[in-house]
C-alpha cells in the first residue's frame, strides 16, 4: 500500500473529515488554516483561511455546499466549500472543540471548552443549506454540564439524542429536542479521546488515554466490544464493508522526545470489529496519530498525526480478502 | 553543446535550451496503437546530448463517478491554491514510500521489534556488570578484583566442559570458586579472560583442538557426500571427524572437507596416497590442515 502524504499543515493535525461521497477530504490542524483535498489523488483543491487560531475540529454537511469549522479564536465559521468563502460566524466565550452537522445538515452541533470560569457547553444551531441565506444567531437548545467536561460529541441516528464523551472517561446521551440529560455510563477510566459512529450510527466507538477502545450500542449505552491498545489512544474509527476498527495514538506528544520513534507506537493498529483481535499494523508517522477517519465507501482511511502529516491509504486487495477461517467456513 | 555565444540573442536566455539545434521531437503512431516519441536533450548533470526514445501506449480507463463528484471535479482552486495548475503539486502532496499492511488472525509485535529490544538490553546488562563480582561497576574499579576469580572464568570453564574430551583439573575450583553464571560470554572475552589472569588455565575451543591428524581435502567434486568421503578415506585408518563445506542457504558443496583421523600415521598415509588422485572427474588435493 502506497500511501499518499499530504503536507499542508505546519502543526499537528487535530481533525479530518471525509464528504459523504468520500471524494474530498478536509483537514484541520493547529495553525489556522483548514485545507481541502481530493483524495483520490491527494491534489489540494483549495484551503480556507480567516482563523485566527487553532482548529480543533471541521465538519461537512451531506451535500457538500457547506462546512463548518470550530477554533480556538472562540469561533464557529461556515465556509462556502467551492470557493473558500467564509459565509457566517458564530462567536463563543471559549475555543470550540467540537463541530459537526447532523444526518440532514439542517442542524450544527457544537461543543466549547470549559475555561476562564465559563462551563463547558453543547450548543446546537439550525444551518440553512445555501450559501447566500442569513443563518439564525441563537441556537436551538444549549446545556451545559457543571461537573463535567465534555471532549467530544456527535448526533445519535434520527437526530434523537446527541451523545458526548467526558474528561473522566463517562458517555452521556442527552435528548437532541430538549437537552435533557437521559443515561450516563462509566466506560472508560480516563478521557475520551474519540467519538465516531458507526454508518447506520446505531453503535459508535470511544478510545481512551486508558489505552482502550470501547464500540458502545447507541440505544442503551451498552459495552459491546472492547479494544486492548499498548498506548494511549488518540483516535478510532470503524470501517464500512469489512468489520474491522483503525484506532490511533501513541505516546503523549509531551513524552515523545525522551522515546525513539520505534518505542512511541506511532502505527495505525487493525482490529478485528467482531473478534475483538489486533489483526495488524501500518507504520509511517512519526508521531502519535491525532486522527483517523475512514472512506465512506470504505475503500481507504486517511490518519493524521502530530508531525503534521496527512496521510491517505487506499487499501490493497489483501484488505478485503482478508477473512477468519469461521467467515469462509460461513455458507454463501 | 552548440556555441551559444555565436548564436544572436533573440529570445530569453531561459529559452536557449529549447533552440540549440536538436532536431524537432519525431513521433511514430505503430501498427498496435502504440506510439514512439524521439525526443534530443542535454542532460543536465554530465552536460552530453541525450537521444530519447519514450514508447507510450494510452489505455482509456472508464469510470462510472457519482454526478456531485463529477462536478466537484470540475471546481477551480481557491484560497492559498488560487491559480495554481491542475493535478496535484509536489509542494504539498508526495507518494509515500510503500507500506505493506498485512492483516493476519493473532498478530503479534514481529519479530526484530523484539531482537532488537532484548538486544538493546543486553547491551544495557552488559555495561554495568562487574565481571568480577557482578556488582553495578566497571571489572576494573571493582573493590574485590585481588581477592576473587573474575566470574568471566567460572562461567566460561561451565559452558566448555561439555565439549573437552578431558576436562582440565584446574576447570573444576575456579568454578565452584567464582559465582555460578550461566549466562553467555562471547568467545574474545573468554580469551581475555583465560590470558588475562594467565593463572595456566587451558581453554578448550577450536583454537586448541588437536588437528594434527587432520586433512585439508579440496578440489573435490560438487555432487560427492560425505559419505563417499567417507567411503574413500576410511580404508587407512578410522576417522574420528568428516566435514565437508556446504553452502549454507544452497546446501551445496563448496569443494573441501576437513577429515580428522584418531591415529597420525593413517592420516600421513592417506596424505600421500590420496593427493593428486583423480577422484570423479577431478584430481584431489590432499594437505595437512594448517592452523588458522
Amino acid at each position: 500500500m502506497r500511501p499518499i502524504l499530504l503536507k499542508g499543515h505546519e502543526r499537528p493535525l487535530t481533525q479530518l473529515k471525509y464528504n459523504k461521497e468520500g471524494d474530498l477530504l478536509f483537514s484541520t490542524a493547529r495553525d489556522k488554516i483548514v485545507n481541502v483535498y481530493y483524495s483520490h489523488n491527494g491534489e489540494r483543491l483549495g484551503t480556507y483561511t480567516g482563523h485566527q487560531g487553532a482548529l480543533w475540529s471541521v465538519d461537512v454537511e451531506p451535500t457538500s455546499t457547506i462546512a463548518a469549522t470550530g477554533a480556538a479564536d472562540n469561533t464557529i465559521k461556515l465556509w462556502e466549500v467551492r470557493s473558500g468563502r467564509c459565509i457566517h460566524t458564530w462567536n463563543f466565550p471559549t475555543a470550540v472543540k467540537v463541530v459537526q452537522f447532523n444526518e440532514d445538515g439542517n442542524m450544527l452541533l457544537a461543543i466549547t471548552e470549559q475555561r476562564m470560569g465559563y462551563q463547558g457547553t453543547v450548543y446546537v444551531f439550525p444551518v440553512i443549506i445555501d450559501v447566500e441565506a442569513k443563518q439564525a444567531e441563537e441556537p436551538i437548545i444549549k446545556f451545559s454540564s457543571p461537573e463535567n467536561k465534555f471532549t467530544k460529541a456527535g448526533w445519535s441516528y434520527l437526530n434523537k439524542w446527541i451523545i458526548t464523551g467526558h474528561l473522566d472517561g463517562s458517555v452521556s446521551k442527552y435528548d437532541a429536542k430538549t437537552g435533557e440529560l437521559l443515561q450516563k455510563v462509566m466506560v472508560h477510566e480516563k478521557e475520551v479521546t474519540d467519538l465516531q459512529f458507526a454508518p447506520d450510527m446505531t453503535y459508535f466507538i470511544t478510545t481512551s488515554k486508558d489505552k482502550t477502545a470501547r464500540i458502545l450500542d447507541t440505544k442503551n449505552l451498552k459495552i459491546m466490544k472492547t479494544f486492548v491498545a499498548d498506548a494511549p489512544l488518540n483516535t478510532g474509527a470503524i470501517t464500512p464493508l469489512k468489520d474491522y476498527v483503525i484506532l490511533g495514538g501513541g505516546q503523549d506528544a509531551k513524552d515523545v522526545t525522551t522515546t525513539g520513534s520505534r518505542q512511541g507506537k506511532f502505527e495505525a493498529r487493525f482490529y478485528h470489529k467482531i473478534f475483538e483481535d489486533e489483526i495488524g499494523r501500518l507504520k509511517g508517522h512519526f508521531g502519535p496519530l491525532n486522527h483517523i477517519a475512514v472512506h465512506p465507501a470504505g475503500t481507504g482511511f486517511a490518519s493524521g498525526g502530530e508531525d503534521g502529516y496527512v496521510r491517505v491509504h487506499h487499501f490493497d486487495k489483501s484488505y478485503f480478502d482478508f477473512l477468519y477461517d469461521v467467515e469462509r467456513m460461513r455458507p454463501e | 553543446m552548440p556555441d551559444l555565444a555565436s548564436k544572436p540573442s533573440t529570445t530569453n536566455w531561459a529559452d536557449d535550451d529549447d533552440d540549440s539545434g536538436f532536431p524537432a521531437p519525431l513521433v511514430t503512431n505503430n501498427p498496435d496503437g502504440t506510439k514512439t516519441v524521439i525526443t534530443y536533450r542535454v542532460n543536465p548533470e554530465t552536460g552530453k546530448k541525450v537521444k530519447a526514445i519514450q514508447k507510450i501506449k494510452t489505455t482509456v480507463v472508464k469510470e462510472r463517478v457519482n454526478p456531485a463528484v463529477a462536478e466537484r471535479k470540475r471546481w477551480s482552486k481557491f484560497g492559498l491554491e488560487r491559480g495554481s495548475r491542475a493535478g496535484p503539486d509536489v509542494k504539498t502532496t508526495s507518494v509515500g514510500e510503500n507500506t505493506p499492511l498485512k492483516l493476519i488472525v493473532g498478530w503479534k509485535e514481529s519479530k526484530e521489534e523484539k531482537v532488537e529490544v532484548s538486544k538493546a538490553e543486553a547491551v544495557k546488562v552488559k555495561a554495568i556488570t562487574c565481571r568480577t563480582c557482578g556488582g553495578e561497576h566497571f571489572t576494573s574499579r571493582c573493590p574485590y578484583k585481588d581477592r576473587l576469580p573474575t566470574a568471566d572464568i567460572a562461567a566460561e570453564s561451565n559452558v566448555s566442559t561439555p565439549r573437552t574430551a578431558t576436562p582440565e583439573p584446574s576447570a573444576a575450583p575456579a568454578a565452584s570458586a567464582g559465582p555460578t553464571k550461566s549466562a553467555y560470554v562471547p568467545p574474545h572475552l573468554r580469551r581475555a579472560g583465560a590470558s588475562g589472569r594467565g593463572d595456566g588455565e587451558k581453554m578448550s575451543s577450536y583454537r586448541d583442538r588437536d588437528d594434527s591428524a587432520t586433512l585439508r581435502v579440496s578440489n573435490i567434486g560438487e555432487d560427492v557426500t560425505e559419505d563417499d568421503l567417507g567411503r574413500l578415506f576410511e580404508r587407512f585408518g578410522r576417522i574420528q571427524r568428516l566435514y565437508l563445506a556446504k553452502e549454507r542457504e544452497t546446501n551445496r558443496s563448496k569443494g573441501y572437507a576437513f577429515i580428522s583421523y584418531y591415529d597420525v600415521n593413517s592420516a600421513t598415509r592417506a596424505c600421500e596416497r590420496m593427493n593428486g588422485r583423480g577422484f570423479e572427474n577431478l584430481i584431489l588435493r590432499v594437505e595437512f590442515s594448517k592452523k588458522s
